[in-house]
């Protein structure tokens, strides 16, 4: 069911690409809204961990463009076994941040994702930032606590693309407040109140024990008094 | 031979003796496992062979001129556990099980254990259990064997007790099995050296040249004698054996645990052995065994009453699992303090009364047919009589024995006021345990308390925070809901918990969370199999709690099949009682209970694969067990393994920064490549570990569709949280030989 939305997806956008080229500026307007609402929507998604549920924003935009998110879900993200693919829009690594994107993909992913050149404008800066957050955790070759840093995520919080609204900011704070639970060692361990009530109750049985440990030591010496008679 | 060296040479051999038990059960366990059957095999066949080794010492001490004899026996022990440390574990291997899961064959390996502990083990036993019988029967030339009984056996236990703290907590876990095989025949090697350093006498010693002098009255005849010993002994084994099982609600069973107690046990018997034999001179030795096991049975069936009001005074409730392990070590010495050692010093003291009423050429037999005795003890102690009868009735079954020996032992005129102290003594805090009855301990909301033959199980019903997965917010996992909720519980967990059944289950909150949803995700990571069925092999099954999320929450269309094992059948039975598991087996899952998840791998036909492997195995509470998180371990792993699998391990600890998590995960890796640890935010503590041959980017979801919501916050984690691990230098790869997980946990848990 995914992939056949995800061809269909792909082929509405390639479709909708040719008559946008053939649009003018009064209906371009529109077309960019309802382009910029469908990225912003799935961008959401993608912020909450709900990528499944991209198949139902349908594209709306020209070209490539909006077919880029399935296909990075589908591909790199949650990639699946599928044989029947759609064939990817042709990519080239001296385009421009699209084409190179595409490039990327078609290669298997294992480079650092593409970023817009200076000046260029990004489509999908947040799934970019997503996907060089994953790639560094699980790629790079570097220990503690760098691997755990998210600069690019907090770098679109810092700078939200104006498509981003609250929502989508609000779960990608979420999402760095759970990486940062997650690896709190300060929160994994005991709290202050549990360790000196813990400390409490180990001295107390110490001490216990210590009375224990006397006791038997006045018994035996009791004992290797008794019994006095001696056995002729 | 001085006394002085006579005294170094037992408390050597007294270490000797028991280290070369803690290594032969470390060398067998990647090959047999831990399983309580095999447990008991190794322990069966060693305490044999020492018994076998008093016997012969004994006879033949009261025959040979000096102690340099005994040179030669050291020396060959010395030398044929060289052969052990060398070709050990080749020879253990070549003796383990293989190639089938046949349900007939198990226990698997139970003749295996038994041929390669013969082979290996038994030899040096026998020729280091030589030395005390043989001293004593040297030293006690005067006639006095009691003395030297007490002297001598509580100078070989203290050596015992020292051994019982170095070697598990500190040896094997520095210098791996064969580092330590070799420290202890260095120990043997000194031993044969002392021996051999010994002049030689005149005269031979014992019945052939001077008759044992024994006490004019309190002569005892031979078999009562040895059935005397052989009584005390298997009562000394229940009250240490199962004196750990009864404070083990509240102390659970650490290593610490276990060698505190075994330590402040073996210090009791020192001291019962070394005031027997003060008493052997003094008293009418008769007389003084009837008091003694007189006094031994109120020593014996108080403990039953006593352990939950003073267990519980020392380890308070609401103590959390971070903190309750340095609480639960000192509890354990008190405990054994208060409810072992004056028994243990009582029946102690048996020992050398016996001889001195026997005289010294039966010194050999009585110390064989006391361990004997204890051998009993351990064959039944764990695996019968606690999970049948209890442990506080197992402790009052041991007080009546000792009550009957001390009738059959007693004579004219009848020493009314110790039979009737004795008579007392068990019907009063029997009468307190049936009246009472009632777990061992209860915690709020406990619906049932079973003591299997592995530990205590408790079935805990409280409501507690859930996250609800599918609720579509990112906050979902800060607006928790609360439901009742039933935890499996072992031994000292007061928060932490095995197994959980969530009672207003759904189709989207199946474990609130938890770290199981976190091991079924696993299902989504590999690609389609060619037969249609993902196939797991779970080690560690418990309540069933994975197997439940796996069948839940398995990839739409794809079936999941799956191989059990759970070393506990108890935790098993219990499951089917409060936790709903009848509802789980069917065609699609193989259990295996009583059998340790290394041996089953390790006899995994060679055709048989897995898409999947979860270990999600703990010993005692808290323990990865360490022969489940080695190299060798992985590496028959991954020969099971279908392309593009993968493995996930569950360690419990510090989280992301578990030192117990680092080394598994660098183990993972020098097998497979690369392992990525995905932490759970929601519960501290648990992180997984993932790894597949070949795998280069990390576990991903969604091969064949997309995860269900259950399973969104899981999904989650391995998509946000996820990271690859970086060993560091500090980190060791475990092997069979140097795995030192429990050292590791328990640093973590602050002992």
């Amino acid at each position: 069911m995914r992939r056949v939305a995800s061809g269909i997806a792909l082929a509405l956008a390639l479709a909708l690409g040719a008559a946008g080229a053939r649009a003018d500026d009064g209906e371009d307007a529109a077309l960019v809204a309802a382009r910029a609402g469908q990225r912003a929507a799935i961008e959401r998604l993608a912020a909450e961990g709900r990528w499944e549920e991209m198949d139902s924003v349908l594209p709306t935009g020209p070209g490539a463009v909006e077919a880029w998110a399935l296909e990075l879900r589908d591909r790199w993200w949650r990639p699946t076994d599928a044989t029947d693919r759609p064939v990817l829009p042709k990519g080239d690594v001296t385009g421009d941040v699209m084409a190179r994107r595409w490039a990327w993909l078609a290669a298997g992913g294992e480079d650092p994702h593409p970023l817009p050149a200076a000046g260029e404008d990004d489509p999908w800066p947040i799934l970019a930032a997503l996907v060089l957050d994953r790639q560094r955790r699980l790629d790079a070759s570097i220990a503690t606590p760098e691997r755990l840093a998210a600069p690019e995520l907090n770098r679109v919080l810092r700078d939200p693309p104006a498509h981003a609204d609250g929502t989508t900011l609000a779960a990608l704070r979420m999402g760095l407040e759970k990486v940062d639970w997650a690896y709190d060692a300060e929160l994994d361990a005991a709290s202050e109140e549990a360790r000196q009530a813990g400390q409490e109750a180990s001295t107390r049985a110490w001490n216990h024990a210590l009375v224990a440990l006397a006791a038997l030591g006045v018994l035996c010496l009791v004992l290797t008094r008794v019994p006095r008679r001696r056995v002729s | 031979m001085t006394t002085l060296r006579r005294a170094l040479l037992v408390f050597l051999n007294g270490f000797a003796i028991l280290g070369v038990e803690f290594v032969a059960q470390r060398q067998l366990a990647p090959v047999f496992g831990q399983s309580v059957h095999v447990w008991s095999a190794v322990i069966g066949v060693l305490l044999l062979a020492l018994a076998v080794g008093y016997a012969l010492g004994g006879r033949w001490g009261s025959r040979a001129r000096s102690e340099r004899a005994l040179a030669g026996a050291h020396a060959a022990a010395a030398l044929w556990l060289v052969g052990v440390a060398l070709f050990g574990p080749d020879i253990a291997a070549a003796l383990g099980p293989r190639g089938g899961l046949d349900p007939s064959a198990w226990p698997l390996g139970r003749f295996g254990v038994v041929g390669a502990c013969l082979v290996l083990h038994a030899l040096p036993c026998a020729l280091l259990a030589m030395t005390t019988p043989f001293v004593v029967a040297r030293a006690a030339s005067s006639g006095r064997a009691g003395g030297a009984t007490g002297r001598f056996v509580a100078l070989g236990t203290l050596g015992s007790l020292l051994a019982c703290w170095v070697v598990p907590l500190e040896w094997i876990p520095t210098f791996g099995t064969r580092g330590s095989w070799w420290v202890v025949i260095g120990l043997v090697g000194l031993d044969a050296a002392l021996a051999a350093a010994a002049r030689a006498r005149g005269t031979p010693t014992g019945h052939e040249a001077a008759p044992a002098a024994a006490p004019a009255s309190g002569q005892l005849r031979r078999g009562p004698a040895l059935g005397t010993a052989l009584v005390t002994g298997l009562a000394i084994t229940v009250l240490e054996v199962g004196g750990v099982r009864l404070m083990s609600p509240w102390v659970g069973q650490s290593n610490h645990v276990w060698a505190a107690v075994i330590a402040t046990c073996l210090l009791a018997l020192a001291l019962g052995s070394a005031l027997g034999g003060r008493w052997s001179s003094r008293a009418d030795p008769r007389g003084a065994l009837v008091t003694l096991l007189a006094l031994g049975v109120p020593a014996a069936a108080l403990p039953a009453a006593l352990a939950t009001p003073w267990m519980s005074h020392l380890v308070p409730d609401g103590l959390q699992s971070l903190v309750v392990l340095p609480v639960a070590f000192a509890g354990s010495i008190g405990g054994a303090l208060l409810l072992l050692a004056p028994g243990l010093v009582a029946l102690g003291a048996a020992l050398p009364l016996l001889a001195a009423a026997r005289g010294q050429r039966d010194v050999g037999r009585l110390l064989a047919a006391n361990t004997v005795g204890g051998l009993l003890g351990c064959v039944l102690t764990a695996p019968l009589l606690v999970p049948t009868l209890g442990s506080r009735e197992t402790f009052l079954l041991m007080a009546g024995l000792l009550l009957l020996a001390a009738v059959l032992l007693a004579t004219r005129p009848w020493p009314w006021a110790r039979l009737v102290v004795a008579v007392v003594g068990l019907v009063v805090p029997g009468a307190y345990v049936v009246v009472r009855g009632g777990p061992l301990r209860l915690q709020p909301g406990q619906l049932v308390e079973v003591e299997t033959p592995y530990q205590t199980v408790r079935v805990v019903e409280a409501p507690m925070d859930a996250i609800d997965p599918a609720s579509g917010s990112p906050a979902s996992w800060k607006s928790r809901l609360t439901v009742p909720t039933r935890f499996l519980r072992h031994d000292e967990d007061a928060e932490t918990y095995q197994s959980a059944l969530l009672e207003a289950r759904g189709d989207t909150v199946l474990t609130g969370g938890r770290y199981f949803e976190s091991m079924a995700v696993g299902a989504h990571f590999v690609p389609k199999p060619a037969d249609g069925v993902i196939d797991v092999l779970l080690i560690g099954h418990a309540g069933g709690t994975v197997w439940r999320t796996l069948r839940a929450t398995a990839p739409a269309g794809v079936p999941v099949r799956c191989l059990a094992v759970e070393i506990d059948p108890g935790v098993v039975d219990v499951a089917r009682g409060y936790l709903a598991h009848d509802e789980l087996e069917d065609e699609r899952l193989e259990l295996v209970t009583n059998e340790d998840g290394r041996t089953i791998v390790n006899a995994l036909p060679a055709e048989r694969r897995f898409d999947l492997v979860l270990v999600d195995a703990y010993a005692r509470t808290n323990y990865v067990p360490f022969q489940v998180a080695t190299r060798e371990f992985f590496e028959r792993v991954r020969d099971h393994l279908e392309p593009g699998g993968w493995v996930g391990v569950n360690v419990l600890g510090q989280g992301a920064e578990s030192r117990v998590a680092a080394a598994i995960a660098t183990t993972l890796g020098s097998v497979f490549g690369a392992t990525w640890l995905v932490p759970n935010p929601y519960f501290a503590g648990n992180v997984i570990l993932w790894s597949s041959p070949g795998a280069v980017g990390g576990p991903r979801v969604g091969a064949h569709a997309p995860p269900p919501p259950a399973l969104g916050e899981a999904v989650f984690a391995v998509e946000r949280l996820a990271t690859r691990f970086v060993p560091s230098p500090r980190d060791p790869v475990l092997t069979d030989d140097l795995s030192p997980t429990d050292k590791l946990a328990d640093e973590e848990f602050g002992l």
